[in-house]
């Protein structure tokens, strides 16, 4: 008998932009360790124009900046809340908190489509990598 | 025969994600990804790499030098 040939195709690969919506995968991407990030619900920030914006949700960094996250009652979407949202440290942990909701968000929408993950790494780049399968 | 499929997801620094898809034949990989995609977010860029195309000739990469 020969080996059993076993089908590889790469077909399709595609890019997208993350939309960050609602707050239900939010809470579990911000307890993640890595984040090293404090989620405090019910609370206010102050925004570029030095006014009060009442948050969700809290991030203090080690910088000891203070960024906060609303879901916006209009469009659900998620918006972060600093005083100076350019800031090197302010959009550092902004993109380590993207990142974290992003994996949590596209690990749960995979596994309801019955795939299990089968390895994760962080790439030199600063990427996580995740291979999940499942068998038809 | 059951068939691997598979999904490798790059969850970018900034949070944006890169998806490719293994396993899959011609279409059924776009059907797939649609309801993932729409999930989380917008896509800005989506490709077909050369396999797509290649369905019907999946056999000719099978047999390549086994002799020992």
């Amino acid at each position: 008998m020969s080996n059993a040939v076993s089908i590889n195709v790469t077909c399709m690969m595609a890019s997208m932009k993350l939309m960050m919506e609602g707050l239900t995968e939010l809470g579990e991407a911000l307890s993640i360790e890595d984040v090293r990030h404090k989620a405090n619900a019910e609370a206010s920030v102050e925004n570029c124009a030095g006014e009060k914006v009442k948050v969700d949700y809290v991030l203090k960094n080690k910088t000891g900046d203070r960024i906060g996250l609303r879901a916006n009652p209009k469009t659900n979407a998620v918006e972060f809340v600093a005083k100076d949202l350019e800031k090197a440290s302010v959009k550092e942990s902004v993109s380590a908190a993207l990142q974290a909701y992003s994996r949590i968000k596209i690990l749960n929408e995979v596994k309801s489509k019955g795939y299990g993950k089968v390895k994760e790494e962080k790439l030199p780049n600063g990427s996580i990598r995740l291979v999940v399968e499942k068998w038809r | 025969m059951a068939i691997k499929q598979e999904l490798i997801i790059e969850v970018l620094a900034d949070g944006k994600l890169k998806i490719k898809t293994e396993g899959f034949k011609g279409a059924d990989c776009e059907d797939e990804l649609k309801p993932i995609e729409e999930a989380m977010g917008q896509v800005e860029k989506r490709e077909r790499t050369s396999d797509y195309f290649q369905q019907s000739n999946q056999q000719k990469n099978r047999n390549r030098g086994s002799a020992k």
